[in-house]
């Protein structure tokens, strides 16, 4: 695990400027409670109004000169009712803003599935599962945690800044001088540790996600980690990234450590200067607009005020560029075009022809890669069956897919029933297939639900019944619960061919029209695999089917056997034409018989 | 929330352990941090006081002049900048031991769950869909650092603050303090109590949103399937069912923390209308003196509240590592863990004997059963049986991954768990049926487990395996990478890698489960032909359901529901009337033909 190939998670590192068409995309998919959450801010700024007001009636306090013989009750009154106003605004703002961002994100991730539900192969050969499981924990929870907090934070903040300088100026304009003094510099202080800092934390998150991505790998490939007895050398490996992380991670820490405390001192040398400046306004009694002690305490209290939200502000800010960059990614797959979509006119009637044909067909997987079929040309009849063979990485499986429309064709067309496959509605194409790949992957449930994964309403009675007639009932039967038997990846171990057995007829128990079995049977016992070929051999007899297998025996009642290599159809006829043509398929079986001897 | 025996105490203590000294000094920092913080409203309040009435007998006790004018005010900010230089050099203290304690513990903390996770056995990892363990251990990791590097100071430092407030405010006025200090603990008593009543609505949330990514992981990794199936529409409906599971539980988890937020900040108000009337009513009956003391209350009462709004988070985030502290506890305390307690050395003599040996995963079906076998040395050994019949059990009870629930198994007359694990790696290797690779270089995929190797055994492994002419005609040749964003490969090519991983090896006992599946024949019997001619003195155990490659064994077990119920050469089995021949029939009919 070299230090570069774990370049896919340093973009979880990634920062990007708040931008306003992502903060539009958001809110778009928010939708109302986008509104909510703008609204409830009208709270917030109520909120913080009557926290600066409380201060002013401090500052009344200390200013009356009857103090000592006032009646509370006017005084009384006023701060429980500003308390009371500022309580009540504040707690509907932010229950209402956590409510609707809960509210919002539970929609953002069905947009997320949707939108992942919709693309094609090629995108999921790029992006590898980990990779997107990445995108829907780690990048949504940075937008949920920039639509609740940060973007409140930010809220609140700018808020006391602003109430805070409209006060001081209403208290006496000249107030100001100092803060204005006081701001700029804790800015351009913020400023240049800011730079040292984020290169600092990108380092870290750097350094970070590749020990997370390590560990990830470490726990997936554990087992072979243990069998290789390579958990010593793994253990060293980590202990790099643990110390490279720890290292950071104290840079990091101290360099905050030194931030925060310079702020506030920055924040008190404010102070002190405003305090001079305030007992030279009251010696002098100069100004037009005389200061008070009570003046000078509102004026102290609302510089204190102010401290803290520029401390919020820069570290609520970092936060919120990194939504930003998470928000980038998340959109990019939302508004992402898969390339296999349906036309206008695309056709879900269908009439009972089932033949399948391939004309001109050229096919790359990538710009880069060689041609993996040229000019191939190919008619499957209806009901016809054919079988695909030739060596590995001859082009089989890439038919296959291309009739299943996992990917479009490069160059030249592909019809079916006379239709171009580009015509057909993608869902009733695959609602009418049954493709089954080598692969076997299950999805976590009962062997039942498993099996009944195509069609949900099919009875218990209905789906034992298919499984007796594929001779795959005793087999299931005798599993540790049967048919109840949780399989899949968070399940019980069962072995690959039983999962082979579970996804072949769970794919074939809808009746298909189409059948395109690749490999399906590979790690099937031949006993079982000799039941499964007759049931099969009795489905294709009304399916148009196509078989992909290395075992020859699966393959020896089809009506044509057709073989794959430079990019075409090398050889085609049935088994006992090609073994008389002694060509390239006679070599193949061939290479069996010598087995046998 | 057991507060006795949480395992949040246990992982907090154990990963602090030895930095006692540094907590002692980081602590004394901290009360004297928070001492200067309340020094300064003091001056302030000294400062109102000397201009609303020119008369305080303490700071003419500070600064011993007798008369005061305002020039001899000038001293308030030369204090106030002295104070301002102490906590500044507090801050740094303070900071620099909370790093270091915070970052130490931390690393110990990644150290140990690390290691743990490679101790755990296949028993372990076969109950844990990887997916799920990796997304929660990120997670917890996650919490514990934010838990170590802020919360757990934003706790302590919190509470000193808030308690020398309220010493504060006792000496300033003992109603008010009193007063305040009970209306501060009741609040707390109440948002404790609905803190503890969110504690399962957490669990629940956590478990619901595994299930969430649990079920986003399937659909990702089965998309493939999903799509030729035609069930997407029924896939997003399961998933909107998670999402909107995950919702409505953190919806209810939100209510009850947003409670418990709520509940401290009113008190904190209701403590600011409180001491603020009852200070001016007490300066009113003249039990307070000055009006400068009305504006410290009210000073010290309003610096709580931002304390307050810190501790309560800190105390959320507490609560929730507390979750994820049970998980990782619960990892820690696993004790499926591997048996490595052997000493003894396995030599190159290699004799495995299979003493009555039963083996059951968890629901008491045996998987194997009685077992008596002795493998013939340095041959190549095949063995064969239905789906499912425990094959793939019984190479890995060899290769001791798991431990026989009966009987034993001996090599050279020891039991198996008598050896190290580390001589018997060095002895033997595995090639699994599904081939995990890691995400880099093809070269140091099959170098994996002799990191140490030089190209020319590299080259030599992958051209027994029949991989060499495909990994040179790729653009990089061996410096390819696999796995996430690098060459995605074929099954075939996947088996082949794994093959040369363990031919690397050159192990004296080759275990080779169902690995040539996805190849085609010419191939596999190329692999198995350069097997056996080059690796002599290797005992290899071979399975595979087709025939032809089971020919070149030189001897044969038949398994039946996890029993060896035939043993024999290839001749003598496809002779008699075996249960071999049963396995095998359809291609002894086209024998036939």
């Amino acid at each position: 695990m070299s230090k570069e190939t774990l370049s896919e998670l340093d973009d979880v590192a990634k920062t990007r400027p708040i931008s306003s068409k992502l903060l539009l995309k958001i809110f778009k998919s928010m939708g109302i409670y986008a509104f909510i959450i703008i609204f409830s801010n009208i709270f917030l700024f109520i909120c913080l109004y009557t926290d600066i007001e409380i201060i002013s009636e401090i500052k009344l306090l200390i200013d009356n000169k009857n103090i000592k013989t006032d009646s509370l009750i006017s005084l009384v009154g006023m701060l429980g009712i500003l308390i009371l106003v500022n309580r009540v605004s504040g707690a509907t703002q932010f229950i209402s803003t956590i409510l609707s961002s809960n509210k919002a994100m539970q929609s953002l991730r069905n947009q997320f599935f949707q939108s992942l539900m919709l693309l094609s192969k090629r995108f999921y050969d790029k992006h590898k599962s980990g990779w997107l499981v990445a995108r829907a924990t780690g990048d949504m929870g940075s937008i949920f945690d920039f639509m609740t907090f940060a973007l409140m934070m930010i809220m609140i903040s700018l808020g006391i800044i602003g109430i805070s300088l409209f006060k001081l100026f209403q208290i006496n304009p000249t107030l100001l001088i100092p803060c204005l003094f006081l701001i700029p510099f804790l800015f351009l202080a913020t400023i240049l540790f800011k730079k040292r800092m984020t290169s600092n934390q990108r380092d870290l998150r750097d350094a970070n996600s590749r020990m997370i991505a390590y560990l990830s790998e470490s726990i997936k490939g554990v087992k072979v980690s243990q069998a290789f007895d390579r958990v010593t050398k793994n253990k060293e490996n980590f202990e790099e990234h643990n110390k490279k992380n720890f290292i950071l991670g104290l840079e990091t820490s101290k360099l905050n450590g030194l931030y925060m405390p310079s702020m506030e001192f920055i924040g008190t040398l404010g102070l002190i200067f405003a305090i001079i400046f305030g007992i030279y306004l009251i010696q002098s009694n100069q100004t037009t607009k005389p200061l008070s002690p009570g003046d000078l305490a509102a004026y102290l209290l609302l510089i204190s005020l102010m401290l803290f939200p520029i401390r919020l502000l820069v570290e609520f800010y970092s936060m919120s560029i990194s939504a930003m960059a998470s928000a980038e990614r998340i959109y990019e797959i939302i508004d992402m075009k898969s390339e296999i979509i349906d036309t206008d006119n695309t056709d879900t009637e269908f009439s009972k022809n089932w033949s399948i044909e391939l004309k001109n067909v050229d096919f790359q997987y990538d710009e880069s890669e060689p041609m993996v079929l040229k000019n191939l040309n190919l008619i499957i009849k209806e009901h016809e069956s054919i079988a695909l063979v030739g060596h590995t990485g001859a082009g089989k499986t890439t038919i296959a897919s291309l009739i299943s429309r996992f990917y479009d064709v490069k160059k030249g067309d592909i019809f079916i029933n006379n239709i171009n496959i580009k015509d057909i509605n993608l869902k009733t194409l695959h609602e009418k297939m049954a493709i089954v790949l080598q692969e076997g992957y299950l999805f976590s449930g009962t062997v039942f639900e498993n099996l009944r994964t195509r069609n949900p309403t099919l009875s218990n009675e209905e789906v034992i019944q298919f499984s007796k007639q594929m001779g795959t009932h005793e087999i299931f039967n005798a599993l540790p619960f049967g048919y109840d038997t949780v399989v899949g990846e968070s399940g019980h171990a069962i072995s690959h061919g039983q999962r082979q057995l579970i996804s072949l007829v769970r794919s074939l128990i809808t009746k298909p029209e189409i059948m395109i079995l690749d490999e399906a049977t590979s790690s099937i016992d031949v006993l079982t695999e000799s039941i499964l070929t007759n049931a099969i051999n009795n489905i294709s007899k009304n399916t148009t089917s196509i078989f992909i297998a290395h075992r020859l025996s699966t393959i020896k009642n089809v009506d044509r056997i057709l073989v794959i290599g430079n990019g075409g159809i090398m050889e085609e006829g049935n088994y006992d034409t090609l073994m008389k043509n002694k060509s390239h398929f006679y070599k193949l079986i061939n290479l069996y018989d010598e087995g046998k001897i | 929330m057991k507060n006795k025996s949480h395992p949040i105490f246990t992982l907090l203590s154990d990963s602090l352990l030895g930095q006692k000294k540094n907590i002692v000094i980081l602590i004394i920092t901290i009360f004297l941090f928070n001492f200067i913080e309340l020094l300064i409203p003091k001056l302030f309040q000294m400062l109102i006081d000397l201009l609303k009435n020119k008369e305080t007998t303490f700071m003419q006790w500070i600064i011993t002049i007798k008369e005061i004018n305002l020039e001899n005010l000038i001293f308030i900010p030369i204090i106030l900048f002295i104070l301002a230089l102490f906590k500044w050099m507090t801050s740094f203290i303070r900071i620099y031991y909370q790093s270091i304690i915070s970052q130490k513990a931390i690393y110990r903390l990644r150290e140990k769950i690390f290691a743990k996770v490679h101790q755990l056995n296949f028993k372990y990892h076969d109950n844990f869909h990887s997916g799920n363990l990796i997304s929660n251990m990120v997670e917890d990791i996650r919490y514990l650092n934010q838990f170590l590097d802020v919360g757990m100071f934003t706790l302590i430092e919190s509470t000193i603050y808030i308690s020398m407030s309220y010493i504060f405010l006792i000496i300033i006025s003992w109603p008010v303090g009193l007063l305040t200090i009970a209306i501060h603990l009741t609040s707390s008593l109440f948002s404790y109590l609905v803190l503890k009543k969110s504690y399962p609505r957490l669990i629940k949330t956590k478990e619901f949103f595994s299930n969430m990514v649990e079920d986003f992981t399937e659909n990702m990794e089965g998309n493939l399937i999903t799509n030729s199936l035609g069930i997407k529409d029924f896939k997003i409906d399961h998933n909107q069912q998670k999402v909107k599971e995950l919702h409505d539980s953190t919806q209810s988890e939100i209510l009850y923390i947003s409670l418990f937020h709520q509940i401290n900040i009113w008190s904190c108000y209701l403590n600011i209308f409180i001491g603020v009337s009852l200070s001016v009513y007490l300066y009113q009956i003249s039990l307070i003196y000055t009006v400068g003391s009305i504006f410290l209350i009210f000073y010290l009462l309003n610096a709580i509240i931002p304390r307050v709004r810190v501790l309560s988070r800190a105390a959320d985030l507490l609560v929730r590592t507390m979750v994820t502290a049970n998980r990782i506890e619960f990892i820690f305390n696993s004790k499926s863990i591997i048996n490595d307690n052997g000493s003894k050395l396995l030599k190159d003599q290699h004799n495995i004997k299979f003493d009555n040996v039963s083996f059951e995963y968890l629901n008491g079906k045996k998987v194997i059963n009685s077992i008596n076998i002795t493998l013939p040395q340095n041959k190549l050994i095949g063995l064969v049986g239905f789906t499912g019949s425990g094959k793939t059990t019984l190479l890995h009870l060899i290769a001791r991954f798991y431990e026989p629930t009966e009987g034993t198994i001996t090599i050279n007359d020891h039991n198996i768990d008598d050896f190290t694990i580390t001589s018997i790696r060095n002895k033997m290797a595995l090639v699994f049926q599904e081939t995990f690779l890691f995400s880099t270089t093809i070269f140091e995929n099959i170098s994996f487990g002799k990191p140490t190797a030089s190209v020319l055994e590299i080259e030599n492994a992958a051209k027994l395996a029949c991989i060499h002419e495909f990994i040179i005609s790729l653009p990089k040749g061996y410096q390819t990478k696999v796995g996430e964003k690098g060459v995605s490969l074929s099954g075939g090519q996947k088996q082949r890698l794994g093959i040369a991983r363990a031919l690397i090896l050159q192990p004296q006992i080759l275990l080779m489960d169902d690995c040539t599946s996805a190849l085609d024949a010419e191939t596999e019997i190329n692999i198995i032909r350069n097997i056996s001619i080059n690796r002599k003195n290797t005992t290899t155990v071979f399975t595979s359901q087709r025939l032809n490659s089971l020919v070149h064994c030189e001897y044969l077990y038949v398994m039946k529901s996890g029993e060896i119920i035939e043993e024999g050469s290839f001749e003598s089995l496809t002779q008699k009337d075996t249960y071999f021949n049963k396995i095998f029939s359809p291609k002894k009919e086209e024998n036939n033909e």
